[in-house]
C-alpha cells in the first residue's frame, strides 16, 4: 500500500525518530529472523475510506494507521510518543509514493504493558498512536 | 418493461443547460410533489357509520407544487460560482441499466434559489447544499 510506505518513509526521514529507533521501523510486526532491538516501531493499515460522487472516485480518501512504539521502559517508549506526536501531524504534501497527504492527526494513544514470557521480569512497553489521515492519488 | 425495479443511484448526472455546473455531485433529493387537501365537511355531512373511522371530507386541490430539489456537494472553492437566479433547463439523468439503450432522466426549468454550505470541519470533506427551485411542470421520461 502506498500510504503505507509513504509514512514508513516519512518516519525514516525524521531525524528525531530515527535519532531514537534508527532504521528500526517495520510493517505490521518485528522481524522474526532476528531479535528486534529495542526500542523500534511498528505500522500499519486499519482501515480506509475512499470518498465518492455520483460519477465515481473523488480522488479524496480518509485512512486509519497505526504506530506503535516498543520499548524496554517507560522512558523511552514516553520519549517516542512525545516525538511522534511532535512529527505526525507535520506530514503532508506530495510524497515520492504517488499520493499527497492532505492532513495528519493522532487521534488516540494508548498504553499496555506486555508481560515477560521468558520468567524474568522485563516486559515490554508499548504506546499504539491512532492516526486519521486524509490523502489524494496524485 | 426497461429499466430495473430498484436500483442505486451511483451514476447519475445533474446537467444546468446554461451556466454548467462542474462541482462533484454526491447525493440529490429530487424534491416533493403537493398538492393541497381541501376540507369538504358541512354541517349536514354525515356521521361515520358502524365500523367506520373519521367523517371528514376532502377533495384535492387543483396546484400542484413543486417541493425544493437539493444537491449535496464537495465544495471547491477554486471551481465556478454557484449560478443562482439563473432560469435554466435542468436534467437529472438517472443511471443507465443494463439493457437499456437510454436513461431514464428529468428535466425541466429552474433556477438555483439557495448555496448553503456546511460547517468545514477539521476532519472531513467539504460539502455544500445547493436548493433548486422548479418554476415549471417537469418532464419525467422512461428509459428505453
Amino acid at each position: 500500500m502506498s500510504i503505507e510506505t509513504a509514512l514508513w518513509r516519512y518516519l525514516l526521514e525524521q531525524p528525531s525518530v530515527s535519532g531514537l529507533v534508527a532504521d528500526r521501523i517495520y510493517r505490521e510486526a518485528a522481524p522474526t529472523d532476528r531479535a528486534a532491538a529495542f526500542p523500534y516501531l511498528t505500522y500499519g493499515q486499519t482501515g480506509e475510506s475512499p470518498e465518492h460522487h455520483l460519477q465515481g472516485f473523488a480522488g479524496l480518501t480518509q485512512t486509519r494507521l497505526v504506530v506503535d512504539a516498543w520499548c524496554e521502559t517507560t522512558q523511552q517508549r514516553d520519549a517516542l510518543a512525545a516525538t511522534l506526536q511532535q512529527v505526525m501531524p507535520s506530514w503532508a504534501g506530495t510524497q515520492r509514493e504517488g499520493v499527497t497527504v492532505r492532513s495528519a492527526f493522532v487521534v488516540e494513544q494508548i498504553d499496555s504493558f506486555v508481560p515477560p514470557t521468558d520468567g524474568s521480569e522485563r516486559g515490554i512497553y508499548q504506546r499504539s498512536l491512532d492516526l486519521d489521515i486524509w490523502y489524494r492519488d496524485t | 418493461m426497461a429499466g430495473a425495479q430498484a436500483d442505486t443511484f451511483f451514476g447519475a448526472s445533474v446537467t444546468f443547460g446554461t451556466s454548467g455546473f462542474s462541482y462533484n455531485i454526491v447525493g440529490v433529493n429530487i424534491g416533493s410533489l403537493e398538492t393541497p387537501a381541501l376540507e369538504t365537511t358541512h354541517i349536514a355531512s354525515t356521521a361515520a357509520g358502524v365500523g367506520q373511522e373519521g367523517n371528514a371530507t376532502y377533495i384535492p386541490g387543483d396546484i400542484v407544487r413543486h417541493g425544493p430539489m437539493t444537491l449535496r456537494i464537495h465544495w471547491n472553492p477554486s471551481l465556478g460560482v454557484i449560478p443562482i437566479g439563473v432560469v435554466q433547463t435542468i436534467t437529472i439523468t438517472y443511471p443507465l441499466v443494463t439493457g437499456d439503450s437510454t436513461a431514464a432522466y428529468h428535466q425541466g426549468s429552474g433556477f438555483v434559489s439557495a448555496f448553503t454550505p456546511d460547517e468545514f470541519a477539521l476532519d472531513a470533506v467539504m460539502t455544500a447544499q445547493v436548493t433548486v427551485q422548479k418554476t415549471g411542470p417537469w418532464a419525467k421520461v422512461a428509459a428505453t
